[in-house]
């Protein structure tokens, strides 16, 4: 196709005014806000929905165009640069709020949706969307998603990925898919996890389905002014020591403040050295002014000499826009800047800005310093002149050396504002070479031709095309020694002979290799159970002697242990330090890290900390061939390249064996409390939880219970458990309105702590256990949160059709349900097929052979199954890891199929 | 599937930036084209074409400041036209980038290349609407509007006041401007029964020197700028400026010799247009010994509050513009600013919304005030409309140069208002209310646009209810 034919269909397809093709005005379109290079595109369209963006990358694909998105052109790492030129799809007239579910807390929206006009959209209902990058005015959903996009409050919330729930990727045949469906918990690779930070490479986002959070009740902002930047950032480092959980922690230097300073109005002074620490807490009212307090006098007495708060919404508004307006008021200091975007572990703040002071000497170039410190991410600008070669020669410098410090001390190449083009050629200082193949393995599956954001992310001599084939090659070299045929064929006395337990990853991974040259299976285990079934003769490798800890830095509140130690023996570790991870299973003392993240292990307090796909912030994979590989870092954000954690994160060990698991860990709170609500029936207690939905409280958890043995003595027909953590007065607070709620709803709350707490959430999750007797099956059965209460009453009601009783053990406001359904094996079939039906997401986790046998254990497929073959493909070619042990429609010699 | 090739480049001259006027290069490179500017555009966000963002046409003037692209580009000329000047982007720039400067700089650019026959008198350009049979053609209104009105009625406002009646005057200057589609006529003849908007007055006010004393003690004594459309088609909203600033313990003088403001001249690139109107009123409104020179338009607001970087290649006139400047105030700016009146303000039980003029809310960065007054009156219910700051569309003569987008934006910003379900819209510009009360006339709705001193006025008349 000729480019005036692509023009004249895309003209007829999106309408006249869709597309853009005069060459001054496609100069417009040749920088992001990096401004680093300028490469304009061959034509611009601007399609109106999903349907049109669709139709446009299949006649930029067919005429050979590469497809480069662009949402509102913020990001400075030049991502939206189309530097091969090219068709230009601009998200910015795709910008429909399409629906908004307050009580399931999500809302569909156009990937071209400005991020400040959702959150205006849905500050009346009580809810906002969570990740508020400096640019939110202007950038769009989509941005977000391509750059995992942070934020001041991200420290509290979490960055975008945390809040992307499925997105709708148009694909280079023109076709729409979408990740996932957006259930919580659905069964299948986490392909919105690796889409979101994927920089437009991986197909165009056209939609999202994003999760809102509530609105804090109230907040408290504090400016702290300090003598120099390092001693703000060591407060910064106390701060998060202490167990303190800020809604934001933000530095600026005294650059930064001259930037915005008298713009804003803030007053603050300006002399060399000084720092501004922003603090935020925000929560329920009761408490506050405390958490403030204690934040306040650490910075204190690490040197702060001026503390005001600002106390009017008004107030707090100027600040923040202030603070987000740095990087765009560096116009003020100089004409251009280069954005060093590094995330260290936080207890090296301190040290990290010693050598950037240093580095400023030395090069005598000006730097402004403006950070999310709470998270470790640090935004040198160097402030530069781009007329001035020397000049930019010393800012390339002082940059390159900041990234190599930083990945001294643990740190990333991009905390939040990706790869782009700034910083490809940086990425090999991180990663290795086999790191680089697996990013490029996984690009493969999802842009095989290169259609999408050519050009990007890869350093410039490695392109993905020839790091995927190496790797290919590599896989293909350690099998052909031997001529083997395809897995599955030797025959083996057992399923489980022999059985290894290394005792270093070194060891592990050359019996992985072994076995890859041999063309033997492998199924990974915890070790300490046997797996629920096999496939086909493997080796079982189990990684129980695996178990040290690797690093932990309490004050840096991450820690990185081998995969085989349990999770009861970590938190014994995070004990001593009066840290905690937020999980509870049915069986700790067994269950084994490695084990819980290969199957994304959530518990009760989900609600208010999230699961393990939020907390795992690195791992160490090996490969099916042996190679060993780190995926991730342990610090608390990072864009640097593919998200593969949230890929292994819930693979069922398919792709890989993870050996370690670098963690998020939290403080444990000064207060906890649990309110036991004693209600009349089922309706009563969903009406109860639509009334805490909409309140402005905070609970960690809320588990209904239903049927069963309920934690003694309590005999009610339906029993809400519901968590508050924190400070004494919040969680007192959360009691007393919960006594409330419980009256209203005709039911009766008592109130459980410390021993007699711990016992009860253990009796809760000991209800989830998997349980193997003939006439039970255990079903997991995942819904949006909104119709929890419907899908359980339909469940009863088919259940008792069949003569089978239910153990319903749900997390109330999260739309996960586990049912332990006790009958005969037919009913129970036919029961467990009636919900696959009716709401798809029903995994079967555990039952007799008779029960089992030949149902959909994972329910229905997910759109994206073909997705997820390829990644399995690309990734295990000779599928040989944990055969049968993933899912159904991705591994085609899985049991249950 | 054949590749596609690029199309082959033409070479063509490139006619650059002169040395008047010339819009500056450290301004057009504060921009760190970071992108924040680009929501609160209001082209952008009906076209999301990146060229329409002020991003984009920082980026063509920069393009033309580095010899990249030429005066002759005709995105270029169509870019600079379409921009409505409202200075939303101005108002949210983190780097303080002075738009509106560098857009009226490339503006007279434009106008001198014309001048000089260096490009076309009218550029073929995409938003010359053909099928729009009710806009005369192009070239009549470029003389008529650059010739005939801004170089003689504007600058005399005698002759303006004295066309002011007929309808010739309205449809060459003010009418087209006012509200092209909303039959004018009938709202300039009044004789009809629809009062959608303030009462177009027959009786104007012409600045002789009138001194309208304070009632009760004396606490101010201020200049107020009659201008030109305000002083002829809103000599109402003048009125009750006056009689409100009285209730306020304010004097209010009307020195004789003022004129227009000049904002038409300088918004639309005619910057030496703009100098002599300014000129003349900073000679009016000096000595005076006033402790403030109001002004209750925003758009003359904002160009009265910039005669010192007009002027300021002029040293016989930079200071003392300068100094004119300093003294002046917006009425909303100045009543919030002193103790108000509030014992003398009377119920009015009615539901308002108020619509932002651009150059009150983003060139003089005033927004909060005008609420407050509202507030103020007892009674009254403010309900906010969604982008109250969003430009109306009328900016000027844009109805008439741009008049696809301007009705864009008009409908834009009446449906936001009328979401609110408010009787009133409030505002504080005359090219607001006007293009307001066109699109309501449009629509058949029956909503009243109203100055802000309008309703503080109708309060104090009203008076306060006598005690129970």
């Amino acid at each position: 196709m000729r480019l005036t034919d692509l023009i004249a269909e895309l003209r007829r397809a999106l309408g006249p005014e869709a597309v853009v093709v005069e060459p001054d005005a496609l100069r417009t379109y040749d920088a992001d806000a990096s401004m680093i290079v300028a490469h304009p595109p061959q034509v611009v369209a601007l399609p109106a929905d999903a349907a049109q963006a669709a139709r446009a990358v299949a006649l930029a694909v067919s005429a050979g165009l590469a497809v480069v998105p662009r949402g509102a052109g913020t990001g400075i790492a030049g991502g939206a640069v189309p530097v091969r030129g090219g068709l230009l799809l601009s998200t910015a007239r795709m910008d429909r709020v399409e629906a908004i579910e307050p009580r399931s807390r999500r809302a569909l929206v156009g990937s071209g949706v400005v991020n400040a006009e959702l959150n205006a959209r849905l500050a009346p209902l009580g809810l906002q969307f969570a990740p508020d990058p400096s640019s939110q005015r202007a950038s769009t959903i989509g941005g977000n998603l391509a750059t995992n996009a942070g934020g001041p409050h991200c420290l509290k919330y979490g960055v975008t990925t945390n809040h992307a729930l499925a997105v709708e990727l148009a694909r280079a045949d023109g076709s729409l898919i979408w990740t996932s469906d957006g259930t919580p918990d659905a069964a299948g690779y986490d392909l919105t996890g690796l889409v979101v930070g994927s920089e437009g490479t991986f197909g165009l986002v056209t939609r999202a389905l994003v999760r809102l959070t509530p609105l804090p009740e109230a907040n408290r902002v504090a400016l702290a002014l300090f003598p120099s930047v390092v001693a703000a950032s060591a407060a910064v480092s106390r701060v998060i020591a202490t167990g303190s959980l800020p809604t934001s922690l933000e530095v600026m230097d005294h650059n930064a403040i001259r930037a915005v300073n008298g713009a804003y109005a803030l007053g603050l002074p300006e002399a060399e050295g000084t720092t501004l620490l922003i603090v935020e807490v925000d929560g329920v009212e009761d408490g506050l002014d405390e958490a403030l307090e204690a934040i306040l006098a650490i910075c204190r007495a690490h040197g702060a000499f001026e503390l005001r708060p600002a106390r009017t919404p008004a107030e707090q508004a100027r600040v923040w826009v202030a603070r987000k307006s740095v990087a765009g008021a560096i116009g003020r200091l100089a004409p251009a800047y280069l954005l060093v975007d590094t995330v260290v572990p936080r207890t090296r703040l301190p040290l990290m800005m010693e050598q950037i002071e240093r580095l400023r000497h030395e090069h005598a170039m000006e730097i402004c310093n403006v950070f999310h410190a709470g998270d470790g991410n640090l935004h040198p600008l160097v402030l530069y002149n781009p007329r001035d070669p020397d000049q930019v020669r010393r800012a390339h410098a002082i940059a390159g050396a900041v990234l190599e410090l930083s990945i001294a001390q643990g740190g990333v190449i991009s905390g939040e504002h990706g790869v782009g083009l700034e910083k490809q050629e940086y990425l090999p200082l991180l990663l290795s070479r086999a790191e680089l193949q697996i990013q490029a393995a996984v690009y493969a599956v999802f842009n095989p031709g290169d259609h999408f954001n050519p050009a990007k992310i890869f350093p410039s001599g490695s392109g993905p095309a020839q790091l995927a084939e190496e790797r290919r090659a590599r896989m293909r070299q350690g099998r052909m020694q031997q001529g083997d045929g395809p897995v599955g064929t030797q025959q083996a006395a057992s399923p489980y002979e022999p059985v290894v337990a290394p005792e270093t990853v070194e060891q592990l991974a050359a019996v992985v290799a072994a076995c890859h040259r041999a063309g033997a299976a492998i199924v990974p285990t915890g070790g300490h159970r046997a797996p629920a079934a096999a496939a086909q003769p493997a080796v079982m490798l189990a990684l129980r002697r695996l178990n040290r800890i690797l690093t932990y830095e309490p004050d840096d509140l991450t820690i990185g242990v081998e995969a085989g130690m349990t999770l009861a023996e970590l938190q014994a570790i995070l004990a001593a330090h009066g840290q905690m991870l937020p999980l509870e299973v049915a069986d700790p003392a067994h269950a084994t890290l490695g084990a819980l993240v290969a199957c994304a292990a959530e518990g009760p307090r989900r609600l208010g900390y999230g699961t393990l796909r939020d907390w795992t912030l690195g791992l160490t994979v090996v490969e099916a061939d042996g190679t060993v590989v780190r995926l991730g870092a342990q610090v608390v954000k990072n864009v640097t390249g593919y998200d593969l954690v949230k890929l292994f994160v819930g693979s069922h060990g398919t792709l890989g064996v993870i050996t370690a698991v670098s963690l998020r860990m939290f403080p444990c709170p000064p207060a906890s409390a649990t309110a036991v609500l004693e209600l009349p029936d089922r309706g009563a207690a969903f009406a109860l939880l639509d009334d805490l939905a909409a309140a402005r409280l905070l609970p960690t958890a809320a588990d209904y219970l239903e049927g069963g043995a309920l934690p003694a003595p309590r005999a009610a027909p339906a029993l809400l458990c519901v968590r508050a953590e924190g400070l004494p007065a919040a969680v007192e607070r959360h009691m007393r309105e919960l006594v409330g709620l419980a009256a209203r709803h005709g039911g009766a709350a008592s109130e459980v702590r410390g021993e007699e707490e711990t016992a009860l959430w253990t009796a809760v999750v000991g209800r989830t256990a998997p349980a193997e007797a003939e006439d039970t099956a255990c079903l997991k059965l995942c819904v949006p949160p909104a119709e929890l209460g419907a899908a359980l009453a339909e469940a009863q009601a088919e259940a008792q059709a069949r003569a089978v009783t239910l153990v319903v053990t749900a997390r109330g406001l999260s739309g996960v349900a586990y049912l332990r359904a006790a009958g005969p094996p037919v009913g129970l079939r036919g029961l467990f097929t009636e919900l696959v039906r009716r709401r798809r997401h029903a995994h079967l986790f555990a039952g007799a052979p008779q029960v089992v046998a030949g149902l959909p254990v994972w329910g229905a497929p997910p759109p994206a199954a073909e997705l997820m073959r390829a990644l399995k493909r690309e990734l295990d070619p000779y599928g040989t890891m944990n055969p049968g042990g993933g899912f159904a429609w991705v591994d085609p010699v899985a049991l249950h199929t | 599937m054949e590749r596609v090739s690029a199309d082959q480049p033409v070479s063509i001259p490139l006619i650059p930036f002169s040395a008047k006027d010339r819009p500056s290069t450290d301004i057009i490179n504060t921009c760190v084209h970071c992108g924040l500017c680009l929501s609160s555009c209001p082209t952008y966000r009906e076209t999301g074409l990146e060229m329409s963002s002020p991003r984009g046409r920082i980026y063509l003037m920069k393009a033309v400041d580095e010899g990249r692209i030429g005066l002759e580009s005709e995105v270029f000329q169509e870019q600079m036209s379409q921009c409505l000047n409202c200075r939303a982007c101005e108002a949210v720039c983190p780097s303080g980038v002075q738009y509106g400067a560098i857009l009226e700089a490339s503006r007279a650019q434009i106008e001198q290349a014309r001048a000089a026959g260096k490009i076309p008198a009218r550029p073929g350009v995409p938003s010359e609407v053909p099928d729009n049979p009710a806009l005369p053609p192009r070239p009549l209104w470029q003389r008529a509007l650059r010739g005939a009105v801004f170089g003689g009625l504007f600058k005399h406002m005698g002759l303006f006041r004295a066309f002011t009646g007929s309808m010739v005057l309205y449809q060459k200057s003010g009418a087209q401007w006012i509200a092209r589609k909303s039959g004018i006529l009938k709202l300039l003849g009044l004789a009809e029964t629809e009062t959608m908007l303030p009462a177009l007055s027959g009786k104007m006010i012409a600045p002789r020197g009138q001194i309208f004393p304070a009632e009760g003690q004396r606490r101010y004594s201020v200049a107020l700028v009659t201008g030109c459309i305000m002083s002829t088609a809103f000599a109402e909203v003048h009125e009750a400026t006056i009689r409100v600033l009285q209730k306020n313990g304010v004097e209010v003088i009307l020195p004789p010799g003022q004129g227009c403001c000049g904002a038409l001249h300088t918004h639309g690139g005619d910057l030496d247009g703009g100098r002599e109107l300014a000129r003349i009123n900073i000679a009016a409104f000096e000595g005076l010994g006033v402790d403030a020179i109001i002004i209750n338009a925003a758009g003359c607001g904002g160009t009265l509050k910039e005669y010192g970087h007009l002027l300021h290649d002029d040293p016989a006139w930079h200071e003392r513009a300068v100094a004119f400047s300093k003294k002046v105030r917006d009425i909303h700016e100045f009543l919030a600013g002193i103790e108000l009146n509030r014992a003398a303000l009377g119920r009015l039980e009615i539901s308002v919304t108020y619509q932002e003029p651009c150059h009150l809310a983003h060139a003089q960065r005033i927004s909060a005030q005008p609420r407050a007054l509202l507030k103020a009156i007892p009674g009254l219910e403010l309900r906010e409309m969604h982008e109250s700051a969003l430009c109306c569309g009328s900016a000027g003569i844009y109805n008439v140069t741009q008049p696809e987008m301007a009705a864009r934006l008009g409908a834009r910003k009446v449906t936001n208002a009328l979401a609110t379900g408010a009787a009133v819209i409030a505002t504080g510009n005359p090219g607001c209310a006007l293009q307001l009360a066109g699109e309501l006339r449009r629509r058949g709705k029956d909503v009243q646009v109203r100055y802000i001193v309008e309703l503080l006025d109708e309060s104090y008349r009203r008076g306060p209810a006598p005690a129970a």
